[in-house]
């Protein structure tokens, strides 16, 4: 039986549990996937930032879905490059580790996968090191602590502060399109699925355009759940309720069984 | 009833919900009672979502799977869920693709039990 920091052979899945969690896959000790509703995965960051059109999508799904090999048939097809696809499906297990840890990891609950079951449909191959998404998700949640000084954090809702007026040249586009779609209604994360970027990097251009005064923060709703490894700081220098991690609290390493002692 | 209490508690379910964006509640011949939208119309959200709940119960007794439970429309764009409230009234959600259609179902229940009540009280009154 499969446990969290034990090493992991053959094929499994660790169900994440946490508002709102996820699901990672492990084939021989490499992560092949993730996936959580806290960040777009593959399928959303290439149709929706228009990478691989709807069309494309749909043949190349029929195509070679029931096969298991779906990623060939994109690649077949010309409609994205190998290199390319693999970077997507790259960026997008990172982002949804580093999701899910952000929003808050409980527990985890590991389960072997049957010949019968549905394979991940774009897995990263050959897969990824535990160690290395344990620490960059680690680094992550570290820079994260320096946006929440700002005042961002998952939870907040931005308003543009200005009216968007249209890009007279293309430069800075995410940054505009983050404008466009921050209303005061959308979270961070509604923000990356509307617009098909990844959540990390969605944050970081949020907390950029937050400290230069381009996005205004409503007093964000309180958290709806405060774990136990979540500390409610009552500063009045800093803005109030708003959750801070302990370090090393992430639960991620400890998740993926990885060792990020001596820099391994 | 209460009009605020009812947005309220269309509010409370998409910040519960991860992936819910925008909801209406409806009475079964399609008109708004209240809404918590943001890019469409509830008038049409309404009139759509009370055809398909009339269409989905429909097709549920006809091929013999009984009881509706409730409409699931998946989209390139995301999801469409409509609950009936009761025999009166639905709750239309409008998801994108990150949805958890499960803890949808399990986090709603409650929320429609709710709504049932303020409208079943506000009908009792009238």
């Amino acid at each position: 039986m499969l446990r969290m920091g034990e090493p992991i052979s053959g094929f499994h899945l660790l169900r994440v549990m946490g508002s709102p969690g996820g699901i990672i896959h492990v084939r021989e000790g490499l992560v092949i996937s993730a996936t959580t509703p806290a960040s777009p995965g593959a399928e959303s960051l290439l149709i929706r930032s228009g990478r691989v059109s709807e069309e494309a999508w749909n043949e190349a799904y029929t195509a070679g879905a029931p096969q298991d090999r779906l990623a060939a048939e994109l690649v077949d097809r010309g409609s994205v490059g190998e290199a390319g696809l693999q970077v997507v499906c790259l960026s997008a297990v990172f982002d949804a580790a580093f999701a899910m840890a952000l929003f808050g990891i409980e527990d985890s609950q590991p389960e072997v996968i049957g010949p019968n079951d549905v394979p991940p449909p774009l897995p990263v191959r050959p897969g990824i090191p535990r160690e290395w998404l344990a620490r960059e998700t680690t680094r992550r949640l570290t820079i994260t602590d320096e946006w929440r000084e700002l005042g961002v954090t998952p939870f907040i809702r931005p308003t543009a502060v200005r009216p968007i007026t249209p890009m007279q040249i293309g430069a800075d586009q995410l940054r505009h399109d983050i404008l466009v779609k921050a209303n005061g209604r959308r979270t961070p994360r509604d923000i990356a699925f509307a617009l098909g970027q990844g959540l990390f990097v969605v944050l970081k251009e949020i907390s950029s355009l937050v400290s230069e005064g381009l996005l205004a923060i409503a007093p964000p709703p309180p958290p709806p759940v405060v774990e136990e490894h979540v500390v409610v700081v009552e500063d009045e220098r800093k803005p109030p309720n708003l959750p801070r991690r302990r370090p090393g609290t992430s639960r991620i390493a400890r998740l993926l069984g990885a060792d990020l002692r001596n820099g391994k | 009833m209460s009009l605020s209490a009812l947005k309220a508690e269309l509010q409370s379910l998409r910040e519960r919900v991860t992936g819910v964006m925008e909801s209406a509640v409806a009475t079964v011949d399609g008109l708004v009672v209240g809404a918590d939208t943001d890019t469409v119309s509830p008038e049409t959200v309404s009139a759509l979502a009370a055809a398909t709940l009339g269409l989905g119960k429909r097709f549920g007794y006809e091929v013999g799977l009984h009881e509706l439970r409730e409409v699931v429309i998946r989209c390139r764009g995301g999801y469409i869920v409509v609950y009936a409230l009761g025999n009166i009234a639905l709750l239309a959600i409008l998801a994108d693709e990150g949805l958890d259609v499960t803890r949808l179902h399990v986090e709603s229940r409650p929320t429609v039990e709710r709504l049932t009540h303020l409208l079943a009280s506000e009908r009792a009154r009238a």
